[in-house]
């Protein structure tokens, strides 16, 4: 067997052990009342994967905003324009049966969130805007923008001093990328 | 509800691939020819590590898992150094490709995970350094780890995802045209 081959497998075994560690840990506290005591480490995750939608001119018409905010945000002088940027593309009416627009949201949130954190006092803001987005209760997107928002969440969480979210946070970011790794490896 | 159990599986067993575990049984073999002790688990780090860097997660998330000996303070910076430096003299030549060190990064960063979550109440205590410096180097490998995944520009994935849509969308149009329509 070939080292290549041989790291494959063990790094496919590594990565069983790690996941069923991550069930084992989901497992500690099942219950939401319980997980919400200070202090607990909440790694759930619930995710679904992303089907491309029937396109629609509408569709379309909200993809092409994304993208222009995201452009805006890349020329913008300072990081009050480039929040200025992504809050507008944020602010964009999400069209019906556009499964596409949940990661793009999650990044725009997560940009938002990454240039909050700049400004002072920005950290509760932008922590007051993605936890809810990432609630262990709500199920994310396998897309590499979950794992993104998560890590900026964990970042914004050691900011704010809440080692257990941010342990939480970068847990399931771990967990995030695990999957799509699998996926591509399909 | 059981935070604080530990795993069957012996560090030992996680060590290595076949011919590294083999490799270590007939160490054990010669020893025990010879008189001397078995040696544990921790003693054979070093020779599982050297075949590659797989090897030097593995062992670090046996460690992580609490599948290793009983360590004081002391032993586990040993052991710790020990894999360090194991891990500084890899031959570059030999290092994983791309894919490889998507995998070991997420390895390593849930081996640092662990690390914390089989030690719960540290986390409760943000004034602790040893548990903030793991937290930080956690987030840093999930960064690495995120950062070697392709589609980490915001505008060329938001712009790559509008043209496809359009393709879709313009490619649907014209197949639904009565007569071979064009764009």
């Amino acid at each position: 067997m070939s080292v290549g081959v041989r790291s494959s497998v063990l790094a496919r075994g590594l990565v069983a052990l790690v996941l069923g560690a991550c069930a084992s840990a989901c497992e500690v506290s099942p219950d939401a009342d319980e997980r919400a005591e200070a202090g607990a480490i909440d790694t759930r995750l619930r995710t679904h994967a992303i089907s491309p939608s029937v396109p629609t001119p509408q569709g379309l018409a909200y993809l092409e905003a994304i993208a222009d905010a995201h452009a805006r945000a890349d020329a913008a002088a300072d990081a009050e324009d480039r929040a200025a940027a992504l809050r507008q593309g944020l602010a964009q009416p999400l069209p019906a049966d556009l499964p596409e627009a949940e990661p793009l949201r999650l990044e725009l949130a997560a940009r938002l969130c990454e240039t909050l954190a700049e400004q002072p006092s920005g950290v509760p803001v932008a922590l007051d805007l993605l936890a809810p987005m990432l609630d262990p209760e709500r199920s994310l997107p396998v897309d590499r923008a979950s794992a993104r928002a998560l890590v900026v969440l964990g970042d914004l969480a050691v900011e704010a001093g809440d080692d257990a979210l941010a342990a939480g946070s970068y847990m399931r970011a771990i967990r995030v990328m695990s999957l799509l790794r699998q996926e591509l490896e399909r | 509800m059981n935070r604080t159990r530990q795993p069957e599986s012996s560090l030992s067993q996680l060590a290595g691939p076949p011919d590294v575990r083999r490799e270590d049984a007939r160490i054990a073999a010669e020893l025990v020819a010879l008189g001397e002790a078995e040696p544990d688990a921790l003693e054979m780090i070093p020779a599982a590590a050297e075949a590659d860097d797989v090897a030097v997660v593995i062992a670090l998330f046996g460690l992580a898992h609490g599948a290793g000996p009983e360590l004081s303070p002391l032993e586990r910076r040993r052991v710790w150094r020990r894999l360090e430096t194991v891990h500084g003299h890899a031959d570059p030549d030999a290092a994983p490709k791309r894919g490889g060190g998507l995998w070991i990064g997420l390895a390593a960063a849930a081996a640092l995970v662990l690390v914390p979550f089989f030690a719960p109440e540290q986390m409760k205590r943000t004034s602790d350094p040893d548990a903030h410096a793991t937290l930080l180097a956690m987030g840093q490998q999930a960064k690495r780890t995120l950062g070697d995944m392709p589609g980490g520009q915001d505008q060329v994935r938001a712009r790559a995802l509008a043209d496809d849509y359009a393709a879709r969308l313009h490619g649907a149009a014209n197949s639904d045209a009565p007569t071979g329509g064009t764009r």
